[in-house]
């Protein structure tokens, strides 16, 4: 549009290449959300995706029984 | 219910009993929202159980619908409690659930004002509200917001939505994994069990449609109908995704 100076780089996607905590800036690890129990990269993301894929088609192949199941505990 | 000039009614829900559109006070049909399909012939709709859950493609209109119910209730058509203006409306061009609740009539018995209209997208903007109103008051706020999300929505639900009333939930799954939506099935079980609290809710989670005892209706361009939760689209490309996820995928990025 009217912007001018904006080009578009030439490398590909992706560019942010990493993010991590800088130890020495939290103050309170026992506050929101440094509290947060993520214990690495790989592990957390493997355990949250089991945990949804699972309960997912545990509900498909039976919704009713699933949520009767899940209400009567 | 220690709130003064609160008293609980000795009468179950579902208390809206029906809400109608008036067709006199319709003056342009050509208009959004009464362009919108639902409302072209008698838009009729009967609550019998407690808990409505209402389904459909975006843009069929059912967050209208609900908007809609929430002012005749006495909501907030952004969200919140009876009295509360959690949003500043100053700079919006229109209302769509002011103007419809204009024209739409209701049936109650009795006529119940207590309940919450609860959006989804203006959770941040309501929370933030509670907040600075206990603020302004000199007492401790609820603080949803030092919170992820998902639980920030858990408590709200868990403090907020367990006395009489009628409440009004428009994708409350948007901010819960599966097994927080599992949580909020335990909830709309509560509810239903105290007898007096009147849900209608809208949702395309499959695991909140498949809640036992509720009427579900989907909305389509031909109007409400009752439906079954197999019957539902979102049922069927959830199962279809289970069955087979990567095949699911490649195939609808194939169709692009």
């Amino acid at each position: 549009m009217g912007r001018t100076r904006r080009r578009q780089t030439t490398l590909s996607a992706p560019y942010l290449r990493r993010v991590r905590l800088d130890r020495t800036l939290v103050e309170d690890w026992e506050a929101y959300p440094f509290c947060l129990r993520v214990q690495g990269r790989v592990r957390s993301q493997l355990r949250v995706r089991c945990d949804h894929a699972g309960v997912m088609r545990e509900f498909c192949d039976d919704p009713r029984g699933f949520v009767e199941a899940t209400l009567g505990e | 219910m220690s709130r003064k000039g609160y008293r609980t009614i000795n009468l179950p829900a579902p208390y809206l009993k029906r809400v109608w559109l008036d067709p006199s006070q319709v003056r342009d049909r050509a208009e959004y929202p009464f362009c919108l399909p639902i409302f072209a012939d008698d838009f009729d709709l009967q609550f019998e159980a407690p808990i409505t859950i209402i389904v459909g493609e975006n843009g069929t209109g059912k967050s209208t619908i609900l908007e809609g119910i929430a002012v005749l209730a006495g909501y907030d058509d952004a969200g919140g409690g009876k009295g509360y203006r959690p949003v500043d409306h100053s700079e919006a061009l229109e209302k769509m659930g002011g103007q419809l609740s204009k024209a739409l009539r209701a049936s109650w018995l009795p006529k119940i004002t207590h309940g919450w209209f609860f959006r989804a997208e203006s959770f941040f903007s309501v929370a933030r509200y509670l907040d600075e109103a206990a603020r302004d008051a000199g007492v401790r706020g609820p603080d949803f917001l030092s919170h992820s999300h998902g639980e920030g929505f858990l408590r709200f639900f868990e403090e907020r939505c367990q006395r009489q009333g009628i409440f009004i939930f428009d994708e409350p799954e948007s901010a819960l994994s599966p097994s927080r939506q599992i949580e909020f099935l335990k909830l709309l079980r509560r509810m239903e069990e105290s007898r007096i609290c009147q849900v209608i809710m809208a949702t395309h989670a499959p695991m909140l449609m498949a809640y036992p005892n509720a009427t579900l209706l989907r909305l389509t361009k031909a109007g409400l109908e009752p439906a079954k939760l197999r019957e539902t689209d979102h049922f069927k490309l959830m199962r279809e995704f289970c069955d087979d996820p990567s095949g699911f995928i490649d195939a609808a990025l194939r169709d692009e």
